[in-house]
This record gives structure tokens, sequence and C-alpha cells, in this order.
């Protein structure tokens, strides 16, 4: 949980507050300044008006050359970052042909697939050999291939549930699923902090939207209660069915859900759950098979289990898993299924090839080996980032750690400062966090050796210190150099 | 019989009224003489005062208690997640055994493929499978991240730059799916309190994304102007807020349902006359129709400046994932921090940029 200590809190607020006060007066002048300039497009409503984009334009611009860096190499350990300039004060950033190598802390490359592989390249390639490498139509009109048929199959296998129905992308497939499965006179209990996808399907289903707090089984129980003996709003009738929503691992706070107790609670009260998997599948678990395995939940006790394979496996595309009837339902309903362009085949080999080799299939244990490092590295660089004094959340075994930032000119420091030094990060700010809690993002992958982990630690310590957001005193080594010493005597 | 009752009522009345103002009755207070009836009017109005200031009887709130809320939840019944299967939904697709060119493998049969919007005939394309596979050693399959955080590669950079000098736009935006372009686009312009006049025979992303913007949605005939019209006069007169409001006309360049061509030159005809934006949707006619396959505008022979949004699927002509966006420089921008254009596909992508290659070369 966020600790935000007073003073830093009333620092990021005066923050704030300037920023907001210098935007305003910017905006004043350019009113001034424009006034004799008459209207470029007459009887056209503006795009946007002055306040919506105000945030935009004023602050995020300023640190815009944190954002959208682009690369000339695959998201592995190591990326080349291509160097940008700004002639205008950051409105407009240029290309140029500089390009520095450096250790890359913020890619989603859990298991080390982005890069190529020896075991899933050749099959790929294969594969687009032979399939191409589009299909030109959606699933049911032919864009079905083999690969598709094996992939739903693997997928529905590897997670432990009788059956899977694949999307071609994963912001897609919860947008597209929750209204298929919850229409007007249902209820969904999402977490407070869950992902953006989410929040949009359970718009777009038409269904009544509470919220609980976030990780709280005990006030889940509350809602829940509360809402199946209130009934539908204004009429009372009692609600068709109930959809609680939780997420695997909260890829802003890095923390892993209560599931057993979430569990518990559905069941008892009869809701159905629905597993959002994006960040914890293949990354987390002793086999990888993501939060349930970890925590040790049955499968079949969640209804419905989501994930992506644009983490771990280094693809692209969703999955739900559940079971036989649902899918089938789904595969006649779902509008992402029936008008959507199917995934491409060789992006399909690329995740058979990895689940594969993730379950040892290849003949080889390089899977367990992968799930292993990643496990090991996380552990250690949350370790030795506690120890330096860093705020950082997340849970054990999580690879996702987020470190406090909190001001927000600390935000393009930090990041500015690392890239000098050769390691990319990524900083994170409102509209993504609340707006007083801005963080970087530490995403460890099995493809980072120890040495690279250690020049990532001894970066962040020098920049931490420059920055100023080492908010914990710092485990000493002299402490335990003092209790040896005594030993010793 | 009736004599005699008016004759007891009058004396009853008058002995009334002799008590009241008899002498006795009347008092002087500070010189004001009070008569007996001001008496009876005082406690008329002392006793209506009194009844007035008595709170209303209301039944007292009760709480459920803990035990009901119990029995309520045991009660509760939900529906199942899904409805019963019928015949029609076990029905499977076809299953390809081979690319989805014009020839292609079902069971071990080879049949010929009406089903794909290979328009082109880009499946198969042998130069363009080896820059696959050239690219997908250098970079990878997947992008590993959302644009903004690393998963921006300098070849999206690069083909973003191809598809606007191709189509002659300022700027262009490269979205992940296709499908998922159209619902991005339209809500990222179109707010709540904004007018947008779309066909009636839009697919049904298009009316997902018009859902999802919460604007006031009037629908006109299927490819008719002359309702196009009369829809646009009737939301514009007489609506003074209208000049402040934003305005949209969405509609597609060859509709997904009903196979026909928008006309383009009427529609920007209206659209200057009552000051509305123009959002196209080209994802069947990019690469289809104009004479260098530039689309809508080409084959009508209008400035593509005119139109103000360009969206396209890339899953049609171009045999590929995703889609595209371009417009004006401005229209781009507020697309960049509208957060809908996550992660994003690298392999099909170099693919495309080939093929734009191609057409300059064409």
């Amino acid at each position: 949980m966020v600790r935000l200590p007073y003073f830093t809190a009333l620092t990021t607020l005066f923050s704030y507050g300037l920023l907001f006060a210098f935007g305003q007066m910017r905006d004043l002048f350019r009113k001034i300044l424009d006034l004799p300039k008459s209207k470029k497009v007459q009887g056209y409503a503006p795009i946007c008006l002055g306040l919506e984009d105000f945030y935009t334009r004023r602050l995020f611009l300023r640190a815009q050359d944190c954002f959208g860096r682009p690369i000339a190499s695959a998201p592995d350990a190591w990326i080349d970052v291509v160097e940008r300039y700004s002639n205008d004060n950051n409105k407009t950033l240029h290309r140029t042909s500089n390009i520095t190598k450096c250790l890359n802390l913020g890619s989603y490359n859990y298991l080390g697939f982005a890069a190529a592989d020896e075991y899933c390249t050749p099959r790929v390639i294969e594969s687009l050999k032979q399939y191409s490498p589009g299909t030109c139509s959606v699933r049911v009109d032919g864009g079905t291939t083999k690969l598709h048929t094996e992939l739903e199959e693997l997928a529905a296998r590897f997670v432990g549930k009788p059956a899977a129905i694949l999307f071609g992308m994963g912001y897609v497939t919860n947008s597209a699923i929750i209204p298929a499965l919850i229409a007007k006179g249902g209820l969904i209990i999402s977490d407070s902090l869950n992902h953006n996808s989410i929040v949009n399907g359970a718009r777009g289903s038409g269904a009544t939207v509470r919220v609980f707090q976030h990780n709280t089984p005990s006030h889940l129980e509350e809602v829940l209660r509360e809402q199946i003996a209130e009934g539908q709003p204004r009429t009372h009738r009692p609600w068709k069915k109930i959809i609680v929503i939780v997420e695997g691992i909260y890829s802003m706070e890095g923390e892993l859900c209560k599931l057993p107790e979430i569990i518990a609670v559905c069941k008892k009260y009869k809701a159905y759950t629905y597993l959002d998997e994006a960040h914890s599948i293949g990354a987390i678990g002793k086999t990888g098979r993501g939060v349930c395995e970890l925590l040790g939940v049955d499968p079949a006790d969640v209804d419905i289990m989501m994930g992506t394979f644009t983490k771990s496996f280094g693809s692209c595309g969703g999955y739900i898993a559940a079971s036989k009837e649902i899918i089938q339902y789904l595969k006649h309903t779902c509008p992402a299924h029936l008008y959507g362009t199917s995934m491409s085949p060789p992006a399909v080999q690329q995740v058979i090839s990895a689940i594969k080799v993730i379950l040892g299939e290849d003949g080889s244990n390089r899977g367990a080996q992968k799930l292993a490092q990643i496990r090991d590295n996380s552990n250690f660089f949350r370790a030795e980032l506690h120890k330096m004094g860093f705020e950082v959340l997340g849970d054990e075994d999580s690879p996702v750690m987020p470190i406090m930032l909190y001001n927000p000119a600390k935000i393009p420091a930090f990041s500015r400062e690392c890239l000098k030094q050769n390691v990319a990060v990524v900083t994170v700010a409102f509209p993504a966090t609340p707006l007083l809690l801005a963080r970087a993002r530490i995403c460890i992958s099995a493809s980072h050796s120890r040495e690279d982990l250690m020049r990532g630690l001894e970066v962040l310590s020098k920049v931490g210190d420059l920055v100023g957001i080492k908010y914990f005193p710092v485990e000493s080594e002299n402490s335990h150099a003092e209790a040896k010493l005594k030993k010793l005597d | 019989m009736a004599v005699a009752v008016a004759n007891m009522t009058t004396a009853a009345l008058d002995w009334v009224s002799v008590k009241f103002n008899a002498p006795l009755a009347g008092m002087v207070v500070f010189g004001v003489h009070i008569h007996g009836h001001l008496i009876v009017e005082v406690l008329l109005i002392a006793v209506i005062l009194f009844q007035l200031s008595r709170k209303s009887y209301k039944p007292p709130k009760k709480p459920l208690t803990e035990k009901e809320i119990d029995d309520l939840c045991d009660e509760w019944a939900p529906e199942p997640l899904h409805p019963p299967i019928t015949e029609e939904m076990l029905s499977e697709p076809p299953t390809l055994e081979s690319a989805a060119g014009p020839h292609t493998i079902i069971d071990g049969k080879e049949v010929v493929n009406f089903a794909s919007a290979n328009y082109l005939g880009l499946i198969g394309n042998e130069k363009i499978n080896d820059s696959c596979i050239g690219s997908l050693e250098k970079y990878g399959v997947g992008s590993c991240g959302p644009r903004g955080f690393y998963g921006t590669i300098d070849v999206h950079l690069d083909c973003e730059a191809r598809i606007s000098k191709f189509l002659g736009t300022p700027d262009s935006i490269l979205y992940s799916y296709g499908i998922s372009t159209i619902f991005s686009v339209i809500p990222a312009f179109c707010k709540k309190g904004d007018i947008i006049v779309a066909d009636e025979g839009v697919h049904w992303a298009v009316q997902n994304g018009l859902y999802l913007s919460r604007s006031t949605i009037v629908y006109f005939k299927h490819n008719d102007m002359s309702s196009l019209k009369s829809t646009l006069e009737k939301v514009t007169r007489g609506n003074r807020r209208a000049e402040k409001i934003r305005r949209y006309i969405v509609v597609e360049a060859i509709y997904q349902n009903s196979g026909q061509i928008a006309p383009l030159d009427e529609i920007i005809r209206l659209k200057e006359k009552y000051r509305f934006r123009v959002v196209l949707d080209e994802s069947h006619s990019f690469g289809v129709l104009g004479s260098s396959g530039r689309g809508l505008a080409e084959h009508y022979g209008v400035p593509v400046e005119k139109i103000d949004i360009i969206t396209a699927g890339m899953g049609n002509a171009l045999a590929t994932d995703g889609g595209f966006c371009t417009g004006s420089v401005r229209v781009v921008d507020h697309q960049h921090l509208c957060l809908h254009f996550l992660l994003v596909l690298q392999l099909p992508l170099l693919i495309i940029w080939r093929r734009i290659q191609l057409f300059f070369q064409n």
C-alpha cells in the first residue's frame, strides 16, 4: 500500500498548483495574442474546447519526450533507443538517426520471447511461408486455420479449462466479451483499480456497475450483500446475474489479487467471477500457469479466465477460457469474433511454440529455467531496491515493480537522467494513476542477466540520489558490519 | 311545520347574537372594543396554528436486519451465464489448411476462395514474405508494450509517414486492430452533447463507436442523399446552439453490409453548406477504388483535404492486421494522447510498409 507522507503530499500539490497557474497564464496570453487574428475556420466548433485538453497541452507536453520513445530493435533486454530532438519546446519531436543501446527495464517481456528465439522463430518462419502473414478474413468466414484451432486447445489445456476462444487484440477481448455476457438488468462489481479495457467493456454492456475497494474481500462482501438485498435500482427487482471482475496482477501496483478469499466470497453469494490475467499468465506460478497456480486456486472455481499473449509470450492477441458451453455461445454471439480479423498465423505459431517451451514439450527444460530466472530476478531486484531506500510497491514474486516518484518534476528528471546513463525506464503519471501518485514502473524479464540487473541497480541508485526519491531510510551495510564485529569480539 | 322550524332558528340566532353583543361579552382593551365574535375567531386561529405545528404522521423507516439480508441472499438465484445452446451454435466454421489466397485447401480438398477480403491478391506474394522474414528475425513478433512505453518501433513511424505521403494527407497514426480503429476514433472526437449524423447501414464497429461516444445520433436512410440533406436541415435549422457544438457526418466508403459506394462529392457539398465534419471509414475501399488505389477521394476526384478524418482497417486490401487514421495534424495529434491504440503488432506492419512501396512502383 502507498503511504504518502504529509510533506511530500504538500510539495506535490504545490508543484501541480504552480504548473496549473503557469498553464493558465500561458493560455491567457495565447488568447490575447490570438484575438486580432480572425478565426481560421468559420462556423466549425473547435475539436477541443479550452479546458478539455488543458492537462495535455500545458502539463503533458512538457515531459513529452519521456513517452513514446521509438526503438530500432526487438524489445529484448538491451534495446536501441532512437534519439529525438525538438525545436519548439517539446511540441513536436523529430527523429535523428542516432541510436543508443540501453538496458530495457520497461517492456513487458517477462519470459524473454520478444527477440528471436531458437525454438520459436524457425517455426514462425515456416508457418509464415505456409499460411502467409495475414488471413484477410474474419474467423467465421474463412479466417480459421488449423493453427487457430490448435492454439485454442493448447491455451485451454495450459490454463486448465475445458475450452478457449482467441481474439486478435487484448484490449478488444475485454471490451467485446463483457457486453456479450451481461446486459441491462445485470450487475458488474469491479475492483477500483481495474484496467481501462474492463471499464470500457463494463460501460458498453449497459449493466449497472459498482466498485469495491481495491483488493479488499470484506468490502466486496459488504457490497454484494447490499446489492443483492436491494435489487435493481428504482424497480428493486432481483438482479439477473452478478459478475465480479478482478485482475491477476495489477499493472500499476504490482500487487497480486487476493484470489482465494474473493473466490470464497463469490461462491457464497452465487456471483460469477471473471479473472483478467493479462500480466500474470506465463510469468508467475511454478509452471507459469498464472495466479491460480501461485495462490493454490482450482481453475474450475473461476468462471471465466481471460489473458493476453502480448506480455509473456511475445506475440499479440488475447484469449478467453471457460466451460465448453460458454465458449460455444461466445463464438456464436461475440461481435469481435464475428467481425474482427482473425489473428495473424505467424503470431499464432509464436504463441504455440512459446507455450510448448514453457510446458517443456519442446524437449528441453528452457521453460522451467526461464520461470526460475524471472522469479529470482524479480525477488533479487526488489530486495535490493528496498535496501537502497526506494519506495517500491508490489508483492513477492511479481515481476512488476513501481517506484514512487510523487512530484511532477521528478517524472521527466528521472526518465531523462536514466536515459543519459543508458537505462530505459517507464514513468507513469495522471491519468493512468491518481494525480498525486506518479511512479516509475520497472518490468523485469527472464532475459536479464545478473550483470544487467546490477548495472540497472547502480544507475537507479545514482539517479535516485540525484532526484531525491529515496523516501525510506537506507538499510546500510554498516549495521551488518557492526553485527559481525560484535560477534568476533 | 316549516314555519315552526324557521321561527325556532331565528329565535336561536337572536339569542346567540344578543349574548355575544351583550355588554358583558364586550370588553374594552386599550380603548378598542372587542366584540364577542372576535373571541371565537381567535380561538379558531389558535386551533389551526396548533394543528399546523404538529408533525405529520409518517410510518417509521426500518432498515433490513442482518438475518433478512442473509435470507434474501440465500433465496436469490442467478441466471446462467449463457442461454441454452441451440443447434445453430454448434456449427463450426471451415478450417483452412493453407494460406487464404484465391485457392485454398479445406479438409484436403482444393477450393476456390470467395470468402477472404484479399482484394489485391497480396496473400502469398513472394517479395512480401521475404521482407517479413527479414523483419521477423530483426524485431521479433510482438512489440511487448504500448506505444507510449517503448512499443514504438521506427518502422511504425516510417509506415505512418508513407501512408500520409501516399494519400496526400499531412499526418497519420496507426492502430493495432482493424475494427478497433473506428470505435476508438469516434469517441476520441465526439463527446456527450455533440451531434452525429450517421448512415443507417454502417457496420457493427461503427455502431459501437457511436454508442460509446454518448453523443446525440441521428440516422439517415442508407446511402440516400436527399434523406441526408433533410436530416442536416432538420438538425441545424432553428438551433442557435448548433454553432458551438461539434457536428459530424459518419459514412463508409464501401458499406460492408450492402456493398454500395457512398457518393462523396454530394456529401462534401452538403458538408460545406451545413458546416459538418466528415468521418469516412475506408476499410474496404483503400487500395481498391481510384485509379491508383488511393480510395474514395480519388475515385470521385475530390481533394483529400476536404475530408476531415479518414480511417481504414488494414485487414482487407492490405492483407495484414491493424488500422490507421489520417487527417490534419491537429486531428492526429489529438489521438496521440487518447490512449486507445495500445499494443501494436509489428510483423504485419512491416508488410504494409512494403506494400505501399509496391503501390508507388505500380
